[in-house]
């Protein structure tokens, strides 16, 4: 049997990392990193999108820095 | 050798019995496990290293896809011992457990979920912590 599916080995890393990312994002944001791992719990969240906020969320912080 | 997961796929009840290879159960579930075990054949070929053979003959490798792809949640894996199962199991259902412990304890859930994402201690180890930490709190 052949499957025309993608493979997204890319969502495999995401779930790896995910709780690396949020405890980076947890020294910066304690508040959008618990409300991240929340919605993770709940699973009201894809992994992808938990993904995207938190990288998002971490590069603010990480902007901020550069320009002080 | 047999085992049967039990537990949520999304909000949904579902057991699935794997028994020296046969799989009977919840019909859905067994509908993605194949598909899923399908892909893993696909993804072997491609990649690897992964197991070489039918997934769905290998109890690891059957609980593997049932934890990981088609389960959302396992609450409980009964049966014969499987080797790394109970592992799986507490790494699958910790972000909710660390979430449930957040909304008792926020310094506490900080701390696993830093200890957790830095490598710093073994998920059986912070599944015990947060587990305990949360029946202090009750």
């Amino acid at each position: 049997m052949t499957f025309e599916l993608p493979i997204d080995r890319e969502l495999v890393r995401k779930h790896a990392y995910l709780p690396v990312k949020l405890a980076e994002l947890s020294h910066l944001d304690q508040d959008k990193a618990l409300q991240l791992l929340r919605a993770w719990g709940k699973g009201s969240m894809p992994i992808t999108q938990l993904w995207e906020e938190a990288t998002k969320a971490i590069a603010k912080y990480t902007e901020i820095g550069s320009k002080l | 050798m047999q085992f049967t997961v039990r537990g949520f796929i999304d909000e949904r009840e579902a057991a699935v019995t794997w028994n020296n290879g046969d799989i009977t159960g919840d019909e859905k579930a067994i509908d993605s496990l194949r598909l899923e075990s399908g892909l893993c054949g696909e993804l072997g070929r491609t990649g690897g290293p992964y197991y070489v053979g039918d997934y769905l003959d290998n109890p690891t490798a059957a609980f593997l896809l049932l934890a990981q792809r088609v389960f959302t949640e396992i609450v409980e894996v009964a049966g014969d011992p499987l080797p790394g199962a109970d592992t799986i199991r507490k790494r699958m259902n910790l972000p909710k457990l660390i979430s449930d412990l957040a909304n008792r304890d926020t310094a506490a859930a900080l701390r696993i979920l830093q200890e957790w994402g830095e490598g710093r201690k073994p998920v059986a180890q912070l599944w015990e912590e947060a587990t305990d930490a949360l029946e202090r709190g009750e």
